[in-house]
């Protein structure tokens, strides 16, 4: 029904005038394949593409519908530079500085492909559209590589491939579904193929680096904390990294996942200041740790905490550790204040491993410039609690003492740890500690280093996430957005930097089951996943599972699939082979390459059936290659006769026996015979030939 | 002595491109020898990725860059799927051909600048279907052929034949590039294909040209009413009521009676009677005597400086006389050069 009404659609107006040489005439079931393939293929990228895009896309989908049937000619080469001319400047005028950013280039390739389809006169130029569309499957493939997009996109590549195999068909025997059915076979059967290739080819890094646009904005924790910011992600539960721990698995309390530390304080917000910036990144590799006296005198004490980790693109150059990291991937640096950086900011889901040991000491000296750093406030504000501060801290026996007393106050006082605190005034920290007694983790670690830094111990805020959730299918940790935490580092003399967690004095239920056993009752938890499962796993088991299994699968789609690289490579094959070189992973793709090609071709290339042979034929055949044997075969459709003169000329000898033979099958194939002499005939044909061959 | 410079390059070259050509000529003759019937199968199949196919190579090497710099394994996957693609499409093309059966036939003969009509017949056993086969010989409009449903198809190609004598078309060229456009699996394939090419008729005054032979008395017409002449051999054609069937009944072979009023009509075209001439003017006018004679159902006699026919009447004989000024002054050996 519907093919009917695209083919009415495509009827051309009128027959196309043939001068000189032939127009090529493209199916028109070729360009309904064609412009769907674009179409499917574009879907994704559009919600990224400026509106118009979209627009001056359909424009060309319609403009080459009517010149396919020649209500308009194909536009003259001056429109043709006019309106590429005119695209360009207005993609560039669109993405302004980023026009060498990801999301301009696949923008510049897609309409590339919508103008080129006013352009199709040559089956070349049809051919370039569709390996075009082949090209912006691989630019989704930037974006996003999960599961469901890639089951889209080979969904388009079937169609695109279709869309190949149409334009060499016949339009008069076009059958859409044939065309489809055939490619996908194809498809199916470069499966192995791919699978080989993916496998075993030679990964090397990239060759250049790619500004990288997206219009998925930084998520996830930022680098600056205001009363209410954490509070936020807890809207969300989307996945800020997978763990899988290959040693021992740490108490659920020690899982503080530290990503950066914040040194200044405004008053209001918490930002990374000077501190955080300027003494640059330190590589963590090799050879240059003792440079660093900081990095050299760290102490690690204990059994490491060995996990790999999967993080989603943040944006941000940060990851998450256990505090205190050690052999690390050689992509990482470490920053003065032990945070983790990466070179670039996150764009794409990241790998990394980690050794962390749980009992360290670190910093047990540090620098004035540290020190002053570290115990900066504002001059004026928030009198009340300085005036706190100085009347504890004068009662404790030692900082120590000190930092148990503020602990115990929290612990003691009627403090509520909540997700919808009142909103604070002026002076954000007296306004909490005294008045509102309501806050999320944020409230209750500003105020927390705001009490020590005000007697100079020197503390700083640390932002991470906090505990996750173990799905029990493959054993590896989940941390959600609503995971996010603020915590406390505090400098103590003898001790050197020591964590100290607030929030666990008001709500140990927090750090000992997570933040989902929580907040579960609370109606802003996770209030941005209006459709999402997760609101109703508390309610059935049966979700709960689902959830789990699901992001079981895409843990390993994530590890095995999309983090494939030289290391996974190598370990693949340290498994098959004593000692792994890359000689050898070369050799055996090529061997299991060739053998799957030599495989696919026995299956593609099996003989087509033979013209089904009489009996005679059958028998006289046989004959044939014994004589082949024997050194005289018979050419490709040489007349009996003809053979047995040959025969009889070279070997005299068998001429009686030959001749006789011949004239049997002569007789049976070419001269009428009532049935049942045939089969007389046919016996003494046997036993002929089988006397011959005994004989010789 | 001074040959020009630029002369040498050209000759070197020419020299080498036709010893070129004449090579693969005997490569593929010693290949792909002459039949009626061809079986396509790895002996007479070539398959090369064509322009297009280089252009996907072209297209993958970039998405294979574009894979390595954004590190997206899924790109990576998707360079390799469709390297699978490009094997495989080496294998499907080829099967598109391997196993059918390529078999033609030369229609009738024709005179020198029509079109020869050969219908090539191309057939499949079982199940393995074949589509968008492109047929043409050198200088013939392309047919596409398909065998999806049918088992057997029928295509006509036309040649134009613009020498008389055996006609060949030359080597039939069967290429497809089904499915994907990308590889070129093609056969060159000599059918052993053979038609007369008779001489372009020529019009020329017939009743000046015999009222002169007979004024000149070169045949001997004696003129008379069903008197009995003589007997030869009877020839299809020859009206049952002149066989001498006295003959026939005693056994000794069929006869056919010639009476006196037959003689009247003979009429000897010969070489002479176009003096002045070349050979291929002489031949066309003779021809177009043929032609007229033999609608007139008249008796004629062709008179060659290499051969001569009796007069005689009927499609045999109209055929023996046309086959004898098609291949006037051609050896039959040379019928195999293209």
């Amino acid at each position: 029904m519907i093919r009917q009404m695209f083919l009415r659609l495509l009827k051309p107006a009128s027959p196309q005038v043939k001068v000189g040489k032939e127009i090529y005439r493209l199916p028109r079931t070729a360009l309904i394949w064609i412009l769907s393939s674009l179409v499917v293929v574009s879907l994704p990228h559009i919600i990224r593409m400026p509106f118009w895009l979209t627009g001056l896309c359909l424009f060309c989908i319609g403009i080459s519908v009517l010149i396919f049937q020649g209500r308009i000619s194909h536009p003259g080469s001056k429109i043709k530079t006019a309106v590429v001319f005119m695209v360009l400047v207005a993609i560039i005028l669109q993405y302004g500085r980023d026009i060498f950013s990801t999301d301009a280039i696949v923008a510049v390739l897609i309409v590339g492909i919508a103008l080129k389809l006013l352009e199709m006169k040559k089956r070349r130029d049809v051919m370039l559209v569709i390996y075009l569309c082949y090209f912006s499957v691989l630019a989704e493939f930037i974006y996003s590589q999960a599961i469901p997009v890639a089951i889209y996109m080979s969904f388009c590549i079937v169609i695109i491939t279709s869309a190949l195999m149409s334009i060499t068909q016949t339009e008069e025997f076009q059958r859409p579904m044939r065309t489809l059915k055939l490619s996908s076979l194809v498809l199916m059967q470069s499966i192995p193929l791919m699978a080989v290739l993916f496998l075993l080819f030679p990964r090397i890094g990239p060759l250049w680096a790619v500004p990288f646009q997206s219009a998925s904005g930084v998520t996830g924790l930022s680098d600056q904390m205001s009363p209410g910011d954490i509070g936020d992600l807890t809207r969300s539960g989307d996945i800020a990294f997978t763990v899988q721990f290959t040693s021992y698995i740490p108490d659920y309390r020690d899982l503080y996942w530290r990503g950066l530390t914040l040194n200044e304080f405004d008053g209001r917000q918490w930002t990374r200041g000077r501190g955080g910036r300027f003494q640059g990144f330190q590589y963590l590799g090799a050879n240059k740790q003792q440079i660093y006296p900081w990095f050299r005198d760290i102490q690690y004490l204990g059994d490491p905490v060995s996990y790999n980790v999967i993080m989603e693109p943040t944006q941000q150059n940060w990851v998450y550790t256990l505090m205190m990291p050690a052999i690390m991937n050689e992509r990482l640096w470490m920053r003065r204040e032990f945070q983790i950086g990466t070179e670039r900011p996150i764009s794409q889901r990241y790998t990394y491993e980690a050794d962390s040991y749980l009992e360290h000491i670190v910093d047990l000296d540090i620098s004035d410039r540290m020190r002053e750093s570290s115990t900066e406030l504002p001059d004026e504000g928030n009198d009340r609690s300085r005036e706190f501060a100085q009347k504890l801290y004068e009662q404790s026996a030692s900082d120590r003492d000190y930092v148990d007393a503020v602990l115990s106050y929290i612990r003691n006082e009627q403090f509520f740890y909540t997700l919808s605190p009142s909103l604070l005034g002026e002076d954000s920290i007296d306004d909490f500690l005294f008045n509102t007694h309501e806050g999320f983790c944020e409230h209750y670690s500003s105020a927390f280093t705001f009490l020590m830094r005000s007697v100079g111990i020197p503390a700083r805020v640390v932002l991470g996430y906090q505990g996750g959730e173990f799905n029990k299918y493959n054993e590896t940790l989940i941390v959600r957005q609503y995971d996010a935490h603020a915590w406390v580092e505090v400098w103590l003399e003898g001790e050197g930097w020591v964590q100290v967690d607030p929030t666990a004095a008001v709500a140990p239920g927090r750090i000992e089951f997570g933040s989902q056993f929580t907040f579960q009752e609370d109606e802003n938890f996770l209030d941005d996943e209006v459709f999402s499962m997760l609101k109703f796993r508390s309610t059935s088991s049966l979700i709960n599972d689902l959830i789990l299994r699901m992001e079981m699968i895409d843990y390993s789609w994530n590890r095995f699939v999309l983090n494939y690289d030289v290391g996974i490579q190598f370990a693949l094959f340290s498994r098959v082979f004593n000692a792994v070189t890359k000689e050898k992973i070369i050799y055996a793709l090529l061997g299991m390459f060739f053998l799957l090609i030599a495989v696919v071709a026995i299956i593609v290339l099996r003989k087509p059936a033979e013209k089904p042979q009489t009996p005679a034929n059958q028998l006289y055949l046989k004959f044939c290659r014994f004589l082949a044997d024997n050194g005289i075969s018979r050419q490709a459709g040489e007349p009996p006769l003809h053979y047995r003169e040959r025969v009889c000329a070279l070997q005299p000898q068998w001429s009686n026996e030959v001749s006789r033979i011949t004239d049997i099958y002569m007789d049976i194939a070419f001269n009428d015979n009532q049935p049942d002499r045939v089969e007389d005939k046919l016996r003494k044909l046997k036993q002929e030939i089988q006397k011959f061959r005994l004989i010789n | 002595m001074n040959t020009g410079v630029q002369d040498i390059p050209t000759s070197w070259r020419q020299t080498l491109g036709s010893r070129l050509k004449k090579h693969h000529y005997n490569w593929v003759r010693r290949r792909i020898p002459p039949s009626r019937h061809i079986i396509l199968s790895q002996r007479n199949i070539f398959i090369i990725p064509n322009r297009q196919g280089l252009g996907f190579l072209a297209v993958l090497a970039l998405m294979f860059i574009g894979a390595v710099n954004y590190e997206a394994s899924l790109a990576f996957a998707l360079v390799f799927w469709l390297i699978g693609l490009f094997i495989l499409s080496i294998l499907y093309t080829f099967r598109n051909l391997s196993g059918l059966h390529v078999s033609a036939l030369a229609g009738s003969s024709i005179f020198v600048g029509e079109y020869a009509e050969i219908s090539v017949v191309l057939s499949r056993y079982g199940k393995r279907i074949y589509e968008a086969i492109d047929l043409h010989f050198p200088g013939s409009r392309h047919v596409v052929a398909n065998l999806i449903e049918n088992t057997e198809e029928r295509s006509s190609l036309f040649v134009v034949a613009n020498q008389r004598g055996w006609f060949s078309p030359g080597r039939l060229t069967i290429y497809t590039i089904f499915p994907f456009g990308i590889c070129r699996a093609w056969s060159l394939l000599d059918l052993d294909l053979q038609c007369l090419v008779y001489p372009k008729p020529f019009p020329c005054d017939l009743d000046w040209l015999t009222s002169k032979q007979q004024n000149s008395g070169h045949t001997t017409i004696t003129r008379g009413s069903d008197d009995f002449h003589s007997l030869r051999d009877y020839q299809r054609g020859d009206s049952l009521r002149h066989v001498a069937w006295k003959i026939a009944a005693s056994g000794r072979g069929m006869y056919t009676k010639e009476y006196s009023a037959n003689v009247d009509d003979k009429i000897w075209l010969k070489w002479d009677m176009f003096p002045d001439m070349s050979v291929e003017e002489r031949l066309s006018r003779l021809c177009y005597c043929v032609l007229q004679l033999d609608a007139g159902g008249k008796d004629y006699g062709l008179d060659l400086p290499d051969s001569r026919i009796e007069p005689a009447k009927g499609s045999e004989h109209y055929a023996r006389v046309m086959k004898a000024l098609a291949l006037f002054g051609i050896e039959e050996s040379n019928q195999e050069q293209v």
